[in-house]
């Protein structure tokens, strides 16, 4: 009786129209001995989305997806997926495949072997096997090499071989833990391309970890950055990188300037901040609610601080010491230092920074408008 | 690197006396085995294949053949299986007091043979197995096995430690992606393995003499023969015995290596 009672609730939750939760984590925490790995993690993964996990390395995110794979328990918490518990079930129930950071290909079959392999565990018949993985393996481009072994392949063609052996069975999701981190940066750049495409057209859920920051802001609808185990911010690639939530964030993810100041006055529209090199004002809404006297973090991102020979170019300004300069392409992201040793991060085009005419170790002011100021915690 | 002619011939000298050094015992024996002369003497007066047949005529020199050959194909499949086991914990699994187990796995051939023999001896005698040839195998399987576990899992340390959760997360369950994934990749490692146990059984003769009783094995049989008289069928025995255990022990090495080289590629 019991048992039928749950069967018709775990189809309600599969049928309910709150369906685009595809895996919910609810309080995960995994313990090794007495080190924390993941505490008290809570984040859900949407259906048919492309959500990028980043953090530093020993951030957690590699042994969480792990833990979604089923390859670590987890020691308290649950997993579910479309409402159900999945944390019991073993590692070939889930039906999570996963594109492995050292892709552990098999390295004793054939390509077209590995990416039916699949298949083959589930008993699906030769015929049918090998048509399906003719299918994939011909639209990841690999078709002339089905009858290799995998040491005849180069790194992006085992690439997508991996990718093919994930896909075969055509999954609802697949697991991708740092997949690109063995590629040069070309081709790492046409993966990604391939496999923000795949995912839009398959429109499975790709859960993807990786550490670098560019993989995951163009590939993914949304990005979760861990840190110590925990989730320090989620959300879409845009909305963290124009605000992000927390210091840690702002410094993970580089380009932004952190001036610590106090709160001076909220009389007017402009509120007044007291810093180290300064007094700063800032007119976005979320300063209209500070009260005189409280200690803030004030942010500002690289792209919106412009630099100048002479004061009063803008409403903020301070002075600095250039401390150093790397060339990207056609922009140069430039690293300043206040008198006060606050690091101001500053990203302009090549053009601009020629008519400046500055180099490393010369003064010069950065300005900024007071709606660019935002506080993190 | 460059070397001079000189240089070169110089190396080469060192070597070939390097190799007569190692070899040249065994080759007085196989070039005795086959004189004419009843004593080792020189210069040799003929060719003779009378030592081999008066060998194997003899009755005793038979029986030891083939006890050598019962216990070595029960000693070598039980050896590799036990090694096997002991390789892919040590791959596969972590737990407390891991290498401490491995250790003394890796130990058996390293304490010395008496020591060895006069233990094995001491203790079947006292569960009532001594004298036996299940008391040889048992012996034999202490000594072999540790060297089949040397090989498996030298194998094993070079393969990829995802592969097999790779075939779990694809949907095989445990002993499906053992049987995947494991299995073809060491089963040229586990027939070289096999070889080396045999070889191992074929020529141990030390710890087989103190458990043996009266069943002898043809290693054992040659040390008969020493101790009785000396007699040229020894050097035929020995001869036969090095080419049997030789071509077991480069049938594993070509086995193991082959792979290496193939893998490097």
């Amino acid at each position: 009786m019991t048992a039928k009672i749950q069967t018709n609730t775990s189809m309600q939750a599969d049928e309910s129209p709150s369906q685009d939760v595809h895996i919910a984590l609810r309080d995960i925490r995994k313990n090794y001995g007495k080190a924390v790995a993941i505490r008290d993690l809570n984040l859900n993964i949407d259906r048919g989305q492309f959500t990028a996990i980043m953090g530093p390395s020993g951030c957690g995110k590699s042994t969480l997806l792990r833990c979604l794979a089923g390859l670590e328990s987890i020691t308290t918490g649950d997993i579910l997926r479309s409402g159900r518990s999945i944390r019991h079930q073993e590692i070939w129930e889930r039906e999570m495949p996963m594109v492995w950071q050292s892709l552990a290909l098999f390295p004793f079959l054939s390509v077209l072997e590995n990416i039916e392999f699949g298949l083959r565990m589930s008993g699906v018949s030769k015929g049918e096997r090998h048509r399906r993985a003719h299918e994939w393996a011909s639209k990841l481009g690999l078709d002339e090499y089905v009858n290799r072994s995998i040491d005849q392949l180069s790194g992006g063609q085992r690439q997508r071989v991996a990718l093919a052996r994930c896909l075969v069975t055509e999954p609802s999701i697949i697991l991708l833990d740092e997949p690109l981190s063995a590629l040069d940066a070309h081709l790492s750049l046409q993966m990604q391309a391939e496999l923000k495409r795949l995912q839009r057209e398959l429109g499975i859920t790709f859960v993807y970890v990786t550490h670098s920051h560019s993989e995951a802001f163009s590939m993914a609808d949304k990005v979760v950055i861990m840190n110590e185990g925990r989730v320090e911010q989620e959300g879409a690639p845009q909305e963290i990188y124009l605000k992000p939530a927390t210091s840690f964030v702002a410094r993970f993810l580089g380009g932004s300037s952190i001036l610590s100041c106090t709160v001076k006055s909220t009389e007017t529209d402009e509120v007044l901040v007291d810093g180290k090199d300064g007094t700063f004002r800032c007119t976005s809404d979320e300063f209209r609610t500070l009260q005189v006297g409280s200690k803030i973090n004030l942010i500002v991102r690289a792209d919106q601080i412009s630099l100048s020979q002479e004061s009063g170019w803008a409403d903020n300004e301070v002075y600095c010491r250039v401390v150093g300069e790397e060339f990207v392409g056609a922009l140069v992201n430039l690293q300043l230092e206040t008198a006060s040793g606050c690091k101001i991060f500053v990203q302009l085009q090549q053009r601009d920074l020629k008519t400046l005419d500055i180099e490393v170790g010369a003064g010069v002011f950065a300005n900024w408008h007071p709606e660019d100021c935002h506080i993190i915690n | 690197m460059h070397l001079s002619q000189a240089t070169r011939i110089i190396l080469m000298v060192l070597c070939a006396g390097a190799l007569a050094f190692l070899y040249a015992p065994i080759m007085t024996n196989f070039v005795f085995s086959l004189t004419a002369d009843r004593f080792p003497t020189l210069p040799i007066s003929g060719f003779s294949t009378q030592w081999y047949e008066l060998a194997f005529g003899d009755d005793l020199v038979i029986r030891a053949l083939l006890n050598t050959a019962l216990v070595a194909l029960i000693v070598a499949p039980l050896s590799t299986f036990l090694g096997f086991t002991a390789a892919y914990t040590d791959y596969r699994f972590n737990f407390v007091g891991k290498k401490l187990l491995m250790v003394f796995a890796l130990l058996p051939p390293l304490v010395p043979l008496v020591v060895s023999g006069l233990a094995m001896l001491a203790y079947l005698s006292r569960v009532g197995l001594s004298g036996n040839l299940s008391a040889i195998v048992i012996s034999q399987i202490v000594l072999a096995s540790p060297f089949a576990m040397a090989i498996i899992r030298l194998r094993l340390s070079q393969i990829d430690g995802d592969l097999e959760f790779a075939a779990q997360n694809l949907g095989a369950s445990n002993w499906r992606a053992f049987w995947e994934v494991i299995i073809p990749l060491t089963k040229t490692s586990v027939f070289a393995a096999f070889l080396l146990s045999f070889a191992v059984s074929f020529d141990e003769y030390a710890v087989t003499w103190f458990v043996g009783g009266l069943n002898e094995t043809a290693s054992v049989r040659v040390l008969s023969f020493l101790q009785s008289a000396v007699s040229p069928r020894i050097n035929a025995i020995g001869s036969f015995t090095f080419v049997v255990s030789m071509s077991l022990i480069l049938c594993a090495q070509f086995i193991t290596l082959r792979r290496f080289s193939k893998e490097k590629l």
